[in-house]
């Protein structure tokens, strides 16, 4: 039985997440469709999308909402976005971004079947490129595997997010610094992003991911 | 009041000083901008209204620009990694075809190593004429009907073409490097240069690398592996298959990687930007600085005149400190660079050699640079690695007279004394002719069984002639306090009346009994010694032994699992 979740938007059966099907119908990644009282659900796999993972790992607060605008640097082919673009719905919106051109390819086919979402090929360590592509947002969700992940971060929150919209960080502990140990590059990230921003909730993704971290922070 | 114009990819839009919008002017198409976009105009964009032009806008743009991103360096990685797709492929077919045909010509697929040449022979080419090819006589072939040949010779053919297919695709390459990167074509050769390209994505990438990284591309799992648990760096990543890294010697690989990479380095810098074509030059300098052998003949680490081995009791063979071979090269390397303008010998070049030997590297071993026919003093075995002293210290003796404690050669006294060989005979006698002469020098082992031996009867009936030792305290009835802590086990007695009464758990249960408490049961708490077991004494223990043991069913074991080794003693 799919009964919501405490997480908005969220629908959960015991251990198996799902997000309300904004294309019934579609698969996005040979994920499970489930019909439960003429509502197709799709089955949200955590260990392909770290946003699943953290909620899945009990983060209490993952900041998105109906009708939100999500900026998502590092939408790669779209696996989290999907979900992300179902949980905003109709209303909302989606800038998906990337530096890839080969991911990005299989991304504009998902914008083109979804109405809220568009595709930006772009660097997201140069917010000023960009900046006259997209507006302000309430959701900034990163996850670069970059060794300045926490700067990109900030740099993007700064420009684009509005005051206390949310900011969702995946650090990737290993494209940091391999020789250090996950814990201290966690830590170094909280202190650097503590600084400008309201640190909501930190979760490893232990089970899912290995040597990940998720932020979730909200803007002063 | 002020105002400003600011471009958005929407249109332009008129705002005024608080960044509010006083008048837009969306455009039919997006719109190229770089304006800083003030804050109050980003939240106006939120409006419903312009989503689905900001949505298709942008599609657009992107499609464009995956389209302009595709270039020549996808290309080359596609087709370098096709290239090994097809060779992995044929040669999967090959050992298939290679199987199946000699059923039918089993002569003739033996003969014939080469996979491609194989294929083409066989799919143009009938069995009696490959049979005349390799003058067998008869065959052990089957006569095959047509229809059983046919899927063969299809297969031959196939495989054929696979061939065909990976040439053709070298040869793009080779055409499509020369074009797009010359220098790093002439000097890394075209697989390297299509795997270095393909690997970092595309030239520009690998251009911005320094020639450390480009030295060890492809080896980023022992790289990392260096930098998490801190084992030896790799040398070298794709350059490894550069015959200039390949055919050095070990000790000689790194280096040459190193220099590679440099070289490679800029020529990837030249080809990036389009300049000159410098590959010969650098390859050039390669050989010189490497000093690269230019023939097969290998030359004498030592200049003439110094050609014999040191003697033994002046070792003198300390090798050559590495700044000092190096401080020596640039002059002759000068030398060879514009010959007639430096007249100072060549310290390493020598001349009259008697093969005619050429410059070049100390051969490892010292076997390898005597000539045919040339008299070379005592010990040349010293230089092998095996044989040879290290700093000073003797070398080994001549003859095996010398190997005596009294010789005066012997660092101390029976330095070079062997143990005694332990039932083998004597060495520097073949232990056959021996035989012959007078009978084993050793004693075979004593077999029971072969002489007949049969343990006397009576010995079976009264037990083992031997007792186990007894243990008291076996190592699973040792009282656990877990694992991390362990307590210090208690003072005990081995003796069953021992003189501290405290200590005898005998006399403590007792005395629990006459206050009238619940005698212990968690045996945690308190230590089981066997002497409180039963059966616990050597006789009785034994008793227990001559009993049959009961029947228990047998325990099953997972497939993984081992059984446990089976007791040998009971």
């Amino acid at each position: 039985m799919i009964e919501p979740s405490k997480i908005f938007e969220v629908f959960q059966e015991k251990q198996a997440l799902f997000t309300k099907s904004l294309n019934p119908g579609k698969k996005v990644y040979n994920e499970r469709l489930v019909i439960q009282d003429g509502v197709e659900y799709r089955q949200w796999d955590p260990t392909k999308s770290k946003l699943g993972a953290a909620i899945l790992r009990g983060a209490s607060n993952v900041g998105i909402r109906k009708g939100d605008i999500v900026l998502y640097l590092g939408c790669s082919t779209g696996t989290t976005p999907s979900h992300v673009s179902d949980m905003i719905g109709e209303d909302g919106f989606l800038f998906g971004l990337d530096v890839a051109p080969r991911v990005l390819r299989n991304f504009v086919f998902l914008c083109e079947q979804r109405p809220n979402m568009t595709a930006l090929f772009e660097d997201a360590a140069h917010p000023e490129q960009y900046a006259a592509k997209v507006c302000e947002v309430d959701v900034v969700y990163q996850d670069v595997a970059q060794r300045n992940q926490a700067e990109i971060f900030l740099k993007n929150c700064k420009a684009f997010l509005k005051d206390g919209g949310y900011g969702l960080l995946a650090v990737k502990a290993r494209s940091v610094d391999i020789t250090k140990k996950p814990a201290v590059i966690f830590r170094e990230v909280r202190e650097q992003i503590g600084k400008e921003l309201i640190i909501v909730d930190e979760r490893t993704l232990e089970p899912f991911e290995k040597d990940h971290c998720f932020f979730v922070c909200r803007k002063k | 009041m002020p105002k400003a114009i600011v471009k958005h990819l929407l249109g332009e839009f008129i705002v005024d000083q608080a960044g509010k919008i006083v008048k837009e002017t969306l455009a039919d198409a997006p719109l190229e901008s770089q304006d800083p976009i003030p804050s109050p105009l980003l939240t106006a964009l939120k409006a419903q209204k312009y989503r689905a032009i900001l949505r298709d806008f942008n599609l657009d743009i992107v499609k464009q620009k995956i389209k302009a991103s595709v270039c020549v360096d996808n290309f080359i990685g596609q087709a370098i990694n096709s290239m090994a797709d097809l060779e992995r492929s044929a040669n999967q077919v090959s050992r298939r075809l290679r199987e199946w045909y000699a059923l039918y010509n089993p002569e003739f697929t033996v003969s014939l190593q080469d996979n491609e040449k194989f294929a083409e022979l066989v799919a143009t080419r009938s069995k009696e004429a490959l049979l005349a090819d390799v003058k067998a006589r008869g065959t052990m072939g089957a006569d095959l009907k047509k229809e059983d040949l046919d899927p063969i010779l299809d297969l031959a053919a196939l495989l054929h073409s696979l061939f065909a297919q990976k040439n053709a695709l070298h040869e793009y390459l080779e055409r499509a490097l020369s074009k797009h990167a010359p220098n790093l074509k002439a000097i890394a050769g075209t697989a390297i240069a299509a795997k270095l390209i393909e690997h970092t994505g595309s030239l520009k990438k690998l251009m911005l690398l320094p020639a450390s990284t480009l030295q060890i591309l492809g080896a980023e799992k022992a790289l990392f592996r260096h930098l998490t648990t801190g084992a030896r760096p790799p040398k070298f990543g794709y350059i490894m298959h550069h015959p200039f890294v390949a055919q050095a010697p070990r000790e000689e690989k790194g280096r040459r990687a190193r220099q590679l990479a440099d070289k490679l380095a800029m020529a990837v810098k030249m080809d990036y930007f389009k300049g000159e074509f410098i590959a010969d030059r650098l390859k050039k300098e390669l050989e010189e600085k490497t000093h690269l052998p230019r023939s097969k003949k290998q030359a004498p680490a030592f200049p003439a005149g110094k050609h014999e081995a040191p003697s033994a009791n002046a070792p003198s063979s300390k090798p050559t400190p590495m700044y000092q071979k190096r401080e020596s090269i640039p002059a002759w390397v000068q030398q060879d660079r514009a010959p007639g303008t430096s007249s100072a010998p060549a310290p390493f070049r020598r001349t009259g050699s008697p093969s005619g030997e050429m410059r070049g590297f100390a051969p490892r071993k010292r076997e390898e640079r005597i000539d045919a026919g040339q008299k070379v003093p005592y010990p040349h075995r010293v230089f092998n690695r095996q044989f040879a002293r290290q700093d000073g210290k003797p070398f080994p003796p001549r003859s095996k007279d010398e190997r005596t404690e009294a010789s005066p050669k012997a660092p101390f006294p029976g330095a070079y004394k062997r143990p005694a060989p332990f039932n083998r005979p004597q060495q520097g006698f073949r232990s056959s002719e021996r035989e012959v002469q007078d009978g084993p020098r050793y004693r075979k082992p004593f077999d029971r069984a072969q002489q007949g031996f049969q343990r006397p009867a009576e010995r079976e009936q009264d037990g083992p002639r031997y007792r186990k030792p007894i243990k008291r305290f076996e190592q699973e009835e040792r009282p656990s306090y877990g694992r991390a802590r362990r307590a210090p086990a208690p003072e005990r007695s081995f003796s069953r009346g021992g003189s501290n009464r405290e200590e005898r758990p005998a006399f403590r249960s007792r005395e629990r009994e006459e206050r009238g408490a619940e005698p212990r049961k968690n045996s945690f708490s308190r230590p089981v010694f066997n002497s409180q077991r039963k059966n616990s004494s050597p006789a009785q223990r034994f008793q227990k032994r001559q009993e049959p043991a009961e029947e228990r069913e047998p325990r099953a074991y997972s497939r993984e699992r081992k059984p446990p080794m089976k007791r040998w003693r009971k």
